[in-house]
């Protein structure tokens, strides 16, 4: 008896903690609070954005120096980099871009490639994240496909780049690939149907919101942009034209009224011009947060660094043509797109001195920027050429910059529909007001063109969106692009697509080089 | 590769373990310390049980100024290995238990302290510590389960015993001073080789070692009362101690507080036991990167000079030269300090229900709370430069609930068979909280400046940055093992321990950890001679290892590049660890042989251990192909080790007695072997980068499948030519030296392991006179002389740095520094590691027993290597430079003498230990 009591007083709470403890306390699962988990995320947009965002951040890219975008801008005629003695020789690499001399070894070539491919691998795997998410049921399906559609809208821009640039290229949408899976190349005009199959898919799905919460990202408008892109230059792709696709995608977005030319022309380039009513799609830098952008370090001589108070000195690369420089009419205020003649410091009387300037420089010691560059392949002074004063680079400015870069804005998109207007009807009174529009923007007083031609609406893009990163393509679209300028002799057709690097045809047995190379 | 996974229902995996307790009532096990029948003054082993238990009993401990509790069984027993290469006293020991079990995840002995697993010993006072018990081979440690891999140490805490009340009070103070200093060149001779005049206005000559150095204080206090208590006993300890380290402004001072208490009741059917600590330490890290810029600084500079240039340091001489530094100023100018608080507090209770048959159940929690901070003056080069002074502010929290509940039956079936069976529950909840934020632009601040200020000091978002973590560690086990004596000569017992973490991928959460043993008492079965005991035993287990830490098995984004986002700039997040839901523990099976023995009316005691084990599964963080996998990581459980040793202890408790004079004598003896099978890496790789000035990316070893551990490659010098180069062997035989690749012309060239190791403790008294004297020695292994690495050669670019001048300097060899076999050094060493005189007054009426002592720390090295400490590197903390910190220690590389290693000291003692 003696021994039941004890077993009830002293055992039986023991026991039933036992007991109870078989369920309370064999429970292992992970608790992790400092880390994100797939399994905690994505529940609201901005854990979405918390993986989206940073494939926006590969676009910083666009705004440095010796890949993609110099390579568009160097085999136009609106920019040049000049080799002065030894400075930018980089063996030649440079100059062979600007004369259509391209090769398949080249770094530009090659960087450029692998810009875009990178930016389409990192779309693929962040697609691939989403999709592992909504199969484990930590994911809600409607935001994914929300996010889904704009990552594939971006890939789509990398694409049409991509094949704007290389023609015909490899094209791979999926993330997980078997081992056995080698890219192959596929035909320009079959890559521009799948750009337009994944566009016409994604776009109805697009933000149509166009707020700071979509700045920076691809919208609606974004998507419809890159759209009217396509269909603008889809005689060159595929040898179809399709002026009328491109002129809805035009329309749909001038009717939406989401945006408006800015008075200024130059307010779309200051420093912090985020706030831009203009821009549909733009490339979001920073000087601390986002860095990428150091247009001012790569076009200013050394001595310019007084000018604008600038934390180091710049490197004295980029610059224009005088040609081009021609183009711009001195009552043209977006010739201020240039930066010429003498240069002063800050206080603007100050002559800036160039201590290394060589002997046989006309200007001497103070430096003085000429639209003239008597050479481009080592015997250009380092005075010479109208460099590019697009963006304000402001005072005290660091090693990067903190302007946004404009891909997509209005004026672009007035003006193509301006020349669409016009292929279909040269006479449509329509599209000379439309170019007018933009034009009378940069005048005071107004200049209007009293007719377009061909010549005029090249020119008029050229002034309008200078070193933009479209030049090339326009001058391919209106058939210019293997004219003979002043330091390029001339080009045949098939050197408006660049060779694919040579890396990528050893790595991967089915890519093909393109013709004549 | 990316595996596709089932559905989410998978994740919330809880396993029906009601039934698999039950079933574990029938087999195994606790052995808490407590209810384990530890006796003997000897390293002995517990009578019942069959696997490799040393036990180590407060009289045998190591006696000296200790801090670390594990230190008090240095080198006495067999197996355990304990190494601080120098004498830092903040500096935590390398502590392995029969060689390598685990690259990355635990590699130390778990600790349990009076029962609790996973509390660090540190917050104990070692004056507390009344018994350490090494649980050294699987078939011990299986009882442990998930955390057995590494071995375990039981450490139980003073609770007094019955009797009458005493007071005991006990002091030391002790002197540290440096046990050797690097010869360099002085001034003169420095400039004339070359070196950079720093003060050619006059003879500057600075001895920057002396600079630096200073002769260490330290004094410790021990006041303990205790006694019975009417059907109890108990303990109360304080205890204070002030460590001044041989490098300026270096040590720390701590206070403990102890209870422990032991009361019956109900007839003594109920035992309460309980346990309460409390730990306050300031330390003062200080920066032992001193020393090396110490033995390299410019002789020819002034510590402090007048000239205005030198106003922006502050006056201290500094100079624009990659990874130089004013060591007085790294030292005068910032501080690091640390505060830690821990407290420990356990409950058990032992219910006898009826005969044979007991309960326990036992709750604990621990505590454990650190600020550290560090200040980097405006002035200080030295991690300040260009930051306009920097502060870095760490704090951390860990805390550790414990709680075991298990029943025990023990019954004798018959006359010759008792039968011991133990079962029951564990579950345990880890939890940390670790912030680290630095700043920079401080003002407000010097180096006398509390850490409590440093917390004070509000961080604006604009100016620091930092990491932070947290997470927590779930254990449950349930466990039972029998225990079975047959005519006290025939022993075996079985266990099983079932036990699943919260860190495991969530397939593979529970793992089963069984063991088994048997044992015979030969002298018992056979007829033999003069043998009390001679018992072989058998013992087979499994033990496992939980991973590092949490998160490892989940696919994780981390925050990677900023995006813009409605008019700012967020972090956006990358993969950066893919998922692997498989992951499980490591593995560790271990067969263990051993013979204990007693002979000659038990004048020599002692056991003999052979032991074969084989770590599989080793979690190591791989780097594989994305795509396909999403992140560029994954930890796979991909490695494994396998070992295998010999141990020995000999005791001889009655070497010598006479009726005035005692003698014994203490052997232990070590060896072990252990291979890497597999690294987990599909290439060799080389590890342990060599490091700055010229050797960034070159390593001192190779991993590779099957490497023995330690090993060490580099080229072979062959000869010295007449211009002053060095010729290499061209091993490879193509006709070219390509010393920098390990497939061309480098070859193994040492080991960084002992071969054996050995203690030897002898105790003489004679009258009230006591001697004791410990030796230590270490065989076999080699140790990388880094500063020889590349500060030895007169090689003329070098201007910068000083010299290091050994028997092995030839001021012919004018080359470039590179890593060759002649910069490592045989490294054996006997050391006298400790030697204590002692007197005892003959007792009074009140005073119950009054001693006096004197004595020392390593009084002599003996070794033929020409650095400081020849003691064993047991794994590499890295390069570094310029005031970099160091990484996380690479346990795959021991061997590498790094010039940050502080300076060894040789300590002198003085104590008194009063009883009233």
């Amino acid at each position: 008896m003696k021994k039941i009591i004890s077993f009830i007083v002293l055992y039986l709470p023991i026991l039933s903690m036992l007991v109870g403890l078989q369920y309370a306390c064999n429970n292992l699962d992970e608790e992790i609070t400092d880390r994100i988990i797939i399994d905690h995320h994505f529940k609201t947009d901005k854990d979405y954005l918390k993986v989206v965002g940073p494939l926006y951040t590969h676009l910083y890219g666009l705004g440095n120096h010796g890949g993609f975008f110099s390579l568009q801008e160097i085999s136009s005629d609106e920019a040049v980099i000049p080799t002065r003695g030894n400075d930018w020789g980089d063996g030649g690499i440079w100059v062979r871009a600007h004369r259509h001399e391209f090769h398949s070894y080249d770094s530009p070539v090659s960087n450029a490639f692998t810009f875009l491919y990178a930016g389409i691998g990192s779309c693929n795997k962040t697609i691939a994240l989403l999709k592992e998410a909504v199969q484990k049921g930590f994911a809600d399906s409607a935001l994914t496909d929300k996010y889904i559609a704009e990552i594939r809208a971006l890939r789509a821009l990398y694409y049409y780049w991509a094949m704007d640039g290389f023609g015909n290229i490899p094209v791979v949408l999926e993330f997980d690939l078997p081992d056995n899976f080698t890219p192959f190349t596929v035909q320009r005009a079959d890559v521009f149907a799948l750009i337009e199959q994944e566009l016409a898919e994604v776009v109805p799905l697009l933000e149509h919101k166009n707020d700071a919460t979509t700045y920076g990202r691809i919208n609606y408008y974004a998507g419809k942009t890159l759209q009217a892109k396509l269909y603008l230059n889809a005689a060159v792709y595929t040898g179809i034209s399709r002026w009328n696709d491109c002129l809805a995608a035009c329309e749909e977005i001038l009717q939406s009224g989401a945006f408006a030319l800015e008075p200024n022309y130059r307010d779309n380039f200051i420093t912090g011009n985020a706030n831009s009513r203009e821009t549909i799609f733009a490339v979001a830098f920073d000087e601390g947060f986002a860095p990428g952008f150091n247009l001012h370090m790569m076009t200013l001589h050394p001595a310019s660094q007084a000018t604008y108070n600038l934390e180091q000195q710049p490197w004295n690369g980029y610059c224009s043509l005088q040609e081009f420089y021609n183009k711009f009419e001195d009552s043209d205020i977006r010739k201020k797109n240039f930066i010429v003649g003498p240069q002063f410091a800050a206080d603007g009387v100050t002559p800036l001195l160039d201590q290394f300037t060589e002997a046989g420089d006309p200007d001497g010691l103070p430096l003085n920027y000429t639209p003239d560059l008597k050479d481009i392949s080592g015997l250009a002074l380092r005075q010479e050429g109208a460099r590019i004063g697009k963006y304000e680079f402001r005072n005290g400015a660091k090693l990067n910059l903190s302007n946004d870069m404009p891909v997509f804005h209005l004026a672009d998109i007035l003006l193509m529909k301006a020349e669409v207007l016009w292929r279909l009807d040269p006479g449509n009174p329509e599209a000379l007001s439309l170019v007018n529009q933009v034009r009378n923007r940069a005048y005071e007083p107004d200049q209007p063109l009293n007719t377009l031609t061909a010549e005029n609406l090249l020119d008029e893009r050229g002034r309008e969106l200078f070193y933009e990163g479209v030049r090339r393509q326009d001058m391919i679209r209106f058939g210019v692009f293997g004219n003979p300028t002043q330091f390029m002799p001339g080009s045949e057709p098939c050197k408006e697509i660049w060779p694919i690097p040579l890396v990528q045809l050893t790595a991967g047995q089915n890519i093909q080089q393109n013709p004549c190379y | 590769m990316m595996a596709k996974y089932g559905n989410a229902s998978h994740m919330k995996h809880t396993t029906p373990h009601l039934l698999a307790a039950w079933l574990c009532f029938f087999s195994l096990q606790y052995v808490g310390a407590q209810s384990n029948p530890v006796d003997s003054s000897k390293t002995d082993r517990v009578a019942a049980t069959c696997g490799a238990i040393s036990s180590l009993k407060s009289e045998k401990f190591n006696r000296g100024n200790i801090l670390d509790p594990l230190q008090l069984a240095q080198g006495r027993v067999a197996g355990f290995t304990l190494a601080r290469p120098g004498s830092n006293p903040n500096e935590p020991f390398q502590v392995r238990l029969r060689g390598l079990s685990s690259f990355i995840s635990a590699t130390t002995p778990l600790t349990v302290v009076n029962g609790i697993p996973g509390v660090d010993p540190g917050m104990i006072d070692p004056n507390e510590v009344t018994s350490i018990t090494f649980l050294k081979d699987a078939s011990a440690a299986a009882r442990y389960g998930m955390r057995g891999a590494a071995g375990v140490v039981l450490l139980e805490t003073n609770k007094g015993s019955e009797g009458p009340l005493t007071l005991d009070y006990s002091a030391q103070a002790a002197l540290d001073l440096a046990a050797g200093r690097y010869s360099v060149f002085n001034a003169g001779e420095f400039l004339q080789n070359g070196g950079l005049d720093m003060s050619p206005q006059s003879n500057v000559a600075t001895d920057w070692q002396s600079e630096v150095l200073r002769a260490g204080l330290a004094h410790t206090h021990h006041l303990g009362i205790g006694g019975g208590l009417g059907r109890g006993h108990f303990s109360v300890g304080l205890n204070y101690r002030v460590t001044q380290g041989i490098l300026k402004k270096t040590g720390l001072n701590q206070y403990n507080g102890q209870v422990g208490i032991v009361q019956r009741f109900w007839k003594n059917r109920l035992t309460i036991t309980g346990n309460l600590l409390a730990t306050r330490r300031n330390a003062d890290p200080g920066f032992p990167e001193a020393f090396r810029y110490a033995v390299l600084a410019n002789p020819s500079s002034a510590v402090k000079s007048d000239d205005p240039a030198f106003q922006p340091f502050g006056g201290y001489v500094e100079a624009a030269l990659f990874d130089y530094y004013n060591p007085a100023a790294i030292i005068e100018q910032n501080a690091s300090r640390s505060r830690q608080d821990r407290i420990f507090g356990a409950i058990s209770a032992e219910a006898q229900i009826f005969s044979g048959l007991s309960a326990l159940l036992r709750v604990a929690e621990n505590r454990d709370n650190g600020i550290a901070g560090e200040f980097y003056s405006p002035q200080s080069k030295w991690r300040s430069l260009g930051a306009n002074g920097s502060l870095r502010r760490i704090k951390s929290t860990r805390t550790n609930r414990y709680l075991e509940s298990s029943l025990r039956y023990q019954r004798a079936l018959s006359e010759t068979v008792r039968m011991d069976l133990n079962a029951g529950y564990a579950w345990q909840k880890l939890r940390h909280h670790y912030e680290d934020t630095t700043t920079v632009g401080v003002f407000g601040l010097n180096r006398e400046s509390k850490p409590a200020e440093f917390e004070a000091l509000v961080l604006t978002p604009a100016n620091w940055f930092g990491v932070f973590s947290e997470g927590n560690n779930t254990l449950v086990a349930y466990f039972g093992r029998v225990q079975m004596t047959i005519r006290d000569r025939y022993y075996f017992e079985a266990g099983l321990r079932r036990e699943g973490s919260s860190r495991l991928g969530y397939r593979n959460r529970w793992g089963n950890f069984p063991y088994a043993g048997a044992g015979i008492d030969l002298t018992k079965v056979l007829n033999i001679n003069n043998f009390e005991q001679l018992k072989l035993r058998v013992g087979y287990g499994v033990t496992g290892q939980q991973p590092a830490s949490d998160g490892l098995s989940r696919l994780v984004l981390s925050p990677g590049v900023l995006f813009y986002y409605n008019g700012a700039y967020e972090a956006g997040l990358g993969p950066t660890l893919n998922e692997n839901p498989d992951l499980k523990w490591e593995e560790k099976r271990e067969i263990n042989i051993g013979l204990d023995f007693s002979l000659a009316h038990g004048k020599i005691v002692g056991s003999l251990d052979y032991y074969r084990n084989k770590v599989s599964d080793i979690i190591v963080n791989t780097t594989v192909p994305s795509p396909p996998n999403i992140a560029p990581n994954t930890y796979q459980n991909a490695g494994e080790i396998s070992a295998r040793g010999f141990e020995a202890a000999v005791s001889l408790p009655e070497l010598l007695n006479g009726d005035n004079f005692h003698w014994s004598s203490d052997l232990v003896f070590q060896t072990a072997r252990v291979t890497l099978d597999q690294t987990g890496r599909s290439d060799s790789v080389s590890h342990s980068s060599v490091g700055a000035p010229g050797f960034c990316c070159t390593g001192y070893g190779i991993l590779y499948d099957g490497v023995v551990l330690g090993e060490i490659r580099g080229a072979v010098r062959e000869g010295v030519n007449a211009d002053g180069s060095i010729r290499y062997k061209d091993i490879d035989r193509d006709g070219f030296i390509n010393t920098s690749e390990f497939s061309k012309d480098q070859a193994a060239i040492g080991n960084g392991m002992p071969n054996w190791q050995l203690g030897w403790s002898n105790s003489f008294q004679w009258s009230r006179f006591d001697l004791n004297i410990f030796l230590r020695g270490v065989f076999g292994h080699q140790l990388i002389h880094e500063f020889r690495v590349f500060h030895e050669n007169l090689n003329t670019s070098n201007t910068t740095w000083n010299h290091v001048i050994t028997k092995y300097f030839d001021a012919r060899v004018t080359d470039f520094n590179r890593f060759d076999n002649t910069h490592v050094e045989s490294a054996s060493f006997l050391r006298l590691d400790n030697l204590t005189l002692g007197y005892t007054l003959p007792s009074k009426n009140r005073i119950r027993r009054a001693r006096f002592y004197i004595g020392g720390q390593n009084l002599f090295t003996l070794s033929g290597y020409t650095g400081l400490d020849p003691e064993i590197r047991l794994s590499d903390p890295g390069p570094t430079d310029n005031g970099s910190r160091l990484g996380a220690s690479i346990v795959q590389a021991p061997g590498i003498d790094r010039r940050n290693t502080y300076f060894l000291a040789r300590t002198f003692l003085l104590g008194v230990q009063v009883g009233f």
